[in-house]
Formats: C-alpha cells, sequence, structure tokens
C-alpha cells in the first residue's frame, strides 16, 4: 500500500487509478491471495479478542477519516480514532486479576496479555502508533520498539513496561493507539468501505454516502480481520509451535502444492478428500468445499466431472488467488 | 484398531470400501448407485431404538462399525446404514439443474413486492440459487442440539441460536422500527455493536464475512445521501415473524421471553424448515428458497464450534455431495469414523430422521460387499 518509490501511502481506486503519477494498490497481486490463503475456520471464542480490538482500531479510524472528509477544517483525527485503556477495561474488565485459587492479586489477566501480544506485533510493524494524549507521540513509544526488537516482550514482567501499561498511565491525559496513517491502512479503509473509481462527481475511496451499495469496492476482502484471525492464530494459547488452525493450513498448503506440482489449477477430488483425510479432518471436506459462500475470504473451489470416467471421477478446481497465495508463500522461502 | 493405524501415518479413509478402494472416497456415488435398490428404509420406531441404546463418540459406537450391526434384536443379519438428504429437498436440485433461468426470474418477480427487498436486494443475481448450506447446517446443528438436550440426552442447548435471538430481540428493543425493515443509521449501529462486543460478539467482523452472500446475510450496509445506514434482511425479518407466531406472541421479546425461547427454539426451527419443505413438495420452489435464504439470515452467530460436528460438517457433507456430484446416500460407518463426535451419532440421526431432514437406510452387509468387490 506504499509506493516505493515516494515511500508515501497509493491513493485510493486500485491500480486501475492513477493520482499524480502514482497508481492505486493492485490488491490482486498479493494482498487477495494472502487473504485467502489465510482465511480459516476457527472458533469464535480463540479468536474474538483480536478480531473485536482490530474491527474497533479500524471502525473509529474509519468513522473520524469520514468525519474529515465531511468537514475538511475540523480536526477529526484524535484519541476518538483509537483505542483507550477505557475501551479495553470496559470490554474486558481490569488488566489485574483477583487473588483467587488459580492466581495471585496483581497478575495481568488473560485478555490484557492477549490485547497487548495483538499491539506488540502491530507497533513493532508499524501499523499502529502509540499516543499519550490526542496528537502527541508517547515518549516511551521508541523505548516499547527498542524493547520489542530485543525480544523482551517474552520475558517475564513485561506488562508493567508494555503498551498497555502506557495506555493505562496515560489515559487521563488521551493515551491511545491508532492506526498508522502513513502506513497505507487510510489507502485500504478507502478502499474497503468508500467509493470505488470511475463515479461521476465522488472522489474515489470517498467515505461519504450516498454512493450506490451494490457497487463492487476497490477491495472487497476484510484484510484487517483475516489478519487478526491470523495473528490470534500464530499467537494460540501463549506458547511457541501451540499454533491454532495449524492442520487447517497443512491442508490448504498441501491442496494447493498439488496443483501447482500438477495441473497448475486442479486436483483430484479423490485427492482433496485424502489430504483433510490424512490430516485427521475428512470431516471438514465438505463444509470448506462451500465456505466461499458464508464466507467472503475464504478459498473458492469448483468440481467438474472427469469425461468419460467410469466410475466417476471429479476434479477440483481452485481459484487462482489460492493457487498464487501458495506460490507467493514459496518464492518467499526460496 | 483403525484409531491405532492412523497414529502410525496410514490413511483409514473407508470402513465399507475395501482395498485399493480406500483411497477413493469419491466411490461413494458409485456405491449408493449399485446398492440403492436393494435399501431398506429404517422406520422411526427403529430409528428410536438405536438411538435410545447408542452411547460412545460416534468413532466407537457399536452400531455403525465395518463389521455392520445386526438389522433388529431378533434379526442377526448384518447390516450397513446408508443416510442422504431427505429427497424431499431433490426438487430443489432438480429445478437448479433443469430450470435455473427461470427459476431466477421467478423469485425475483416475488422479491420485488417485499418490503424493504429494493434496497436490500439490488442487484443480487445469481446467489439467490445458492443456498447457504454451512449456514444452514449450522442453525440445523444447533436446532438439534436443543432438541437432544430437551429430550434430556446432553447439556448442550445450541447457544449460537440462543446469541441470535437476543441480538434480534436487542436490535428490536432499541430501535423498534428495525422490524418494520427501517434502516439503522450508522451511531446507532456503533452503539448495538459495542454492547455487544462488550457481551463477547462482534456483530460487524461476523456480518462483513457474510457479505458475500446476500439472500443469507443478516445485514447490508448501504451508503445514503444522510449518511450510512444498516439494512436487516427482510427475509430474516420474515423469519422471526414467523418464529414469534410460532411461539404465540406479538409482544415484545424481552430477554426472559428470549430465555424462555431458547429452551425449545429448536423445535421451532425444524418446524420452519419443514414449512419451507412443504412448499417445496407442493411446487412452490420460490417459496422453499426464500424460507431458507431467511432462516439463514437470521442466524447472526456464525463461528460457533461446539455442535458444529453434527450440523455443519454432516449436513454439509450430505447437502454438498448432492449438490454437486449427485451423489444419493452415504454410508454411517464412515461418517461416524471422521466425525469422530461425543454426540451419539444414533441419536442425532434419529432427531434428523424425525424432523424429515434425512432419510435413513440400511443394506445388507453382503449387498454392498459384492457391490464393493464390483467397483473398478
Amino acid at each position: 500500500m506504499i509506493d516505493p518509490v515516494t515511500d508515501l501511502p497509493r491513493p485510493a481506486g486500485g491500480s486501475e487509478h492513477l493520482v499524480d503519477g502514482v497508481r492505486g494498490v493492485d490488491y490482486s497481486a498479493q494482498l487477495i491471495p494472502w487473504c485467502k490463503g489465510n482465511s480459516v475456520s476457527v472458533d469464535q471464542n480463540t479468536l474474538q479478542l483480536y478480531r473485536t480490538l482490530m474491527s474497533i482500531l479500524f471502525e473509529n479510524y474509519r468513522i473520524r477519516w469520514r468525519w474529515v472528509d465531511a468537514r475538511p477544517k475540523v480536526k477529526g483525527i484524535d484519541s476518538r480514532a483509537g483505542i483507550t485503556a477505557e475501551d479495553i477495561t470496559r470490554m474486558y474488565g481490569k488488566h489485574a486479576t483477583n487473588r483467587t485459587r488459580y492466581h495471585g492479586a496483581g497478575e495481568p489477566t488473560r485478555n490484557w496479555t492477549n490485547a497487548e501480544f495483538l499491539f506488540i506485533y502491530l507497533l513493532q510493524g508499524r501499523h499502529i502508533r502509540l499516543y499519550s494524549s490526542d496528537n502527541k507521540i508517547n515518549s516511551e513509544e521508541q523505548r516499547i520498539i527498542q524493547d520489542i526488537e530485543m525480544g523482551k516482550p517474552g520475558e517475564p514482567g513485561w506488562m508493567p513496561n508494555g503498551i498497555c501499561a502506557q495506555l493505562g498511565r496515560t489515559s487521563d491525559s488521551g493515551g491511545h493507539i491508532r492506526l498508522n496513517g502513513n502506513y497505507g491502512w487510510e489507502t485500504y479503509i478507502r478502499d474497503h468501505y468508500g467509493a470505488p473509481s470511475g463515479i461521476d462527481g465522488v472522489i474515489a475511496g470517498s467515505l461519504q454516502s450516498g454512493v450506490d451499495s451494490s457497487l463492487k469496492r476497490t477491495m472487497e476482502y476484510p484484510l484487517h480481520i483475516v489478519l487478526s484471525e491470523t495473528l490470534a492464530r500464530a499467537h494460540g494459547h501463549g506458547s511457541r509451535g501451540n499454533e491454532w488452525g495449524k492442520n487447517q493450513s497443512r491442508i490448504r498448503r498441501e491442496i494447493a502444492d498439488m496443483a501447482i506440482g500438477g495441473d497448475g489449477d486442479r486436483i483430484p477430488l479423490d485427492d482433496y478428500y485424502l489430504i483433510f483425510a490424512k490430516h485427521g479432518a475428512a470431516h471438514m471436506a465438505d463444509s470448506s468445499f462451500h465456505r466461499s459462500v458464508s464466507d467472503k475470504s475464504a478459498a473458492k473451489y469448483e468440481l467438474e466431472e472427469v469425461a468419460g470416467s467410469n466410475p466417476k471421477r471429479w476434479n477440483v478446481l481452485l481459484e487462482p488467488e489460492f493457487v498464487r497465495w501458495r506460490e507467493l508463500r514459496r518464492e518467499r522461502e526460496r | 484398531m483403525e484409531r491405532t493405524s492412523q497414529r502410525e501415518g496410514e490413511v483409514v479413509m473407508s470402513r465399507v470400501l475395501r482395498g485399493s478402494k480406500r483411497k477413493r472416497p469419491t466411490l461413494d456415488y458409485a456405491l449408493w448407485e449399485e446398492v440403492g435398490s436393494k435399501a431398506s428404509l429404517v422406520n422411526k420406531e427403529q430409528g428410536k431404538f438405536l438411538a435410545d441404546r447408542d452411547r460412545g463418540a460416534s468413532s466407537r459406537s457399536n452400531y455403525f462399525t465395518k463389521e455392520g450391526r445386526n438389522r433388529a434384536a431378533n434379526d442377526p443379519t448384518k447390516v450397513y446404514d446408508f443416510i442422504s438428504l431427505s429427497k424431499s429437498f431433490d426438487p430443489w436440485f432438480d429445478e437448479l439443474r433443469l430450470n435455473r433461468t427461470n427459476l431466477l426470474a421467478d423469485i425475483e418477480d416475488k422479491i420485488v413486492g417485499m418490503r424493504g427487498s429494493q434496497v436490500y436486494f439490488h442487484g443480487v443475481g445469481e446467489d439467490w440459487l445458492e443456498l447457504d448450506w454451512n449456514t444452514l447446517a449450522r442453525v440445523i446443528g444447533a436446532a438439534t442440539a436443543n432438541i437432544g438436550n430437551s429430550e434430556g440426552w446432553w447439556r448442550i442447548k445450541g447457544s449460537d441460536a440462543h446469541k441470535s435471538l437476543q441480538f434480534w430481540g436487542e436490535l428490536d428493543r432499541n430501535i423498534p422500527r428495525v422490524s418494520d425493515g427501517m434502516g439503522i443509521p450508522e451511531s446507532k449501529w456503533e452503539n448495538i455493536a459495542v454492547y455487544f462486543r462488550e457481551h463477547n460478539f462482534d456483530p460487524n467482523s461476523e456480518i462483513l464475512r457474510a457479505f458475500s452472500h446476500r439472500p443469507s446475510a443478516p445485514f447490508w450496509k448501504v451508503g445514503e445521501d444522510d449518511g450510512v445506514r444498516y439494512y436487516p434482511n427482510p427475509l430474516a425479518l420474515l423469519h422471526r415473524k414467523r418464529l414469534r407466531v410460532l411461539y404465540k406472541s406479538h409482544a415484545e421479546w424481552t430477554e426472559d421471553a428470549i430465555d424462555e425461547i431458547s429452551k425449545f427454539h429448536g423445535n421451532l426451527t425444524m418446524k420452519l424448515i419443514n414449512r419451507a419443505m412443504v412448499s417445496l413438495s407442493r411446487g412452490d420452489i420460490v417459496d422453499f428458497a426464500l424460507r431458507i435464504h431467511g432462516v439463514c439470515a437470521f442466524h447472526v452467530m456464525r463461528t460457533v464450534v461446539t455442535q458444529q460436528k453434527i450440523g455443519l460438517h454432516l449436513i454439509s457433507n450430505l447437502a454438498i455431495r448432492k449438490q454437486t456430484r449427485g451423489v444419493g446416500a452415504q454410508n454411517v460407518p464412515d461418517i461416524a469414523y471422521h466425525l469422530a463426535t461425543a454426540f451419539h451419532l444414533a441419536k442425532i440421526l434419529h432427531i434428523l430422521q424425525r424432523s424429515k431432514l434425512i432419510d435413513w437406510y440400511t443394506v445388507e452387509k453382503e449387498v454392498v460387499d459384492a457391490a464393493t468387490d464390483l467397483l473398478a
């Protein structure tokens, strides 16, 4: 979402849209394949916190940007565009435990620890910034980033020095985290929620109302939700090698690898079932086949009967974006 | 024994297909073509007999093994069980195959007069012809869990259906005009979303994903001159009205009423699905499709796993194979093995059979073995 020449976010409107010589984002090249490859079905409860916090980060930012679009002279991007300690407390209770038979008093709760994990990843990747008031960067931000890079979050006693703790300490002055406007997320928000390009009288990416809702958006897929789920899965139960949904990832890799090593875009249906069975998930094969109907970001499969086969055989046709996800990943692995 | 072999790396695909055919799970189609004409229907009394006696996880059930089971207490003939989506669904699949264009036109004609449909369904197109089997299967799973609970078979009640009832009830209390199909202004929607987020359910992320299939999506976000509005799916509202009529209450759904309905939502849901199937049997395919889309759209909570093996995976297995490949019925020993659900499978099958959602057959093991040998 960043133009490599200018190092600035690309304009909204997609790859066909040109503003001052800079093209919009070509989502089909990497980001849509990434969504297709990383969207898995995992229990609501396990993913809920990550999805919710990410959803708030994006929704609050979007609402404030819409406000700014409508009234350009208004200073609209402030703590309301992000998440505060108060928001987290309202949803997940106090940050520290009471003394019970399971844990001592004053230990960080699991929800706050998980929230901290999410924020660490986002801050390290420059997806968010840490503010001590409406628009002042928290003076501890750089120290926290350095600590993260030194691997300190994995050490005991991190929480009092971490991001959530800073949010708590600066809550009276408007301390919050919010999306980094220079990272390209604004472009995504405009492409995902806003007007597509090519509408008379409407600027591409405008978040104002009045745009036909049935028009295809520049970026249809909820990239931020898939990202939150990917992070949640990676964090798992909080320890290395304890990833959620790992099995589904293996299955998808194997399906795509078989297609890439064979006809490119298809595998025999028998093999599709066998791959699921090999990973102890034969019961999921059919629901996965159909999941794209109820989940926009899931990979789409189609069935084709092998002409003249007796007994009948079928091939599963894979969506090009799904195969592309695997090809990109293999390129990176090489 | 099969569990052990799987641990050692062997892929156990089938208890019924033997030898190299184990690696051809798609022979399920040919197998039923061979044995279907020799199958006997399991009646409700026989289903009840098995339901009362089945014990343990489905993969360890005494009834659904590779050795087969006795046909009855006094008949030692070995049989395999087979199940399929009820034949009552066949007209839907036939219509999809033979009359798609007219069916789509008929649905679009019917929907035009429905309140709220012009905004909500603008530009839907071919999606009308795609039933969201996975969501329907979740609904059926929650209903089945609820019915089994009322029978005293287990403690699970289908909490996702409860959450859906709560969600619509809360909307109604906060914004009464929602029931009339009015769009919800974004600010009010946000307030509701915050409330549910604080109660461990994020409507935004659930609904965002469902946008891919509007007939079964609960809401549609529309940009209008005075701001963004969230419009409820008119078919979900219609389904809700039908639920209220069945519940014999036009009063507001308070938290108490929702708790009360939650005790028997399974029966109400099954009745409404049955009514859709009655429409289908009378040739009113359009009404069937719209009712089923409504059932799905009402079910806002879509990621609970508690009962998904008996809903999502079991029903979608039957429906998707039927829709995409025309598979008639599938043998239960294989389903039982792969599902490995802690819910007693014969009880599940009995509930689904009673609710007229599946057909349940037996075929003599000898016949199945002979047919299996013949398959190339």
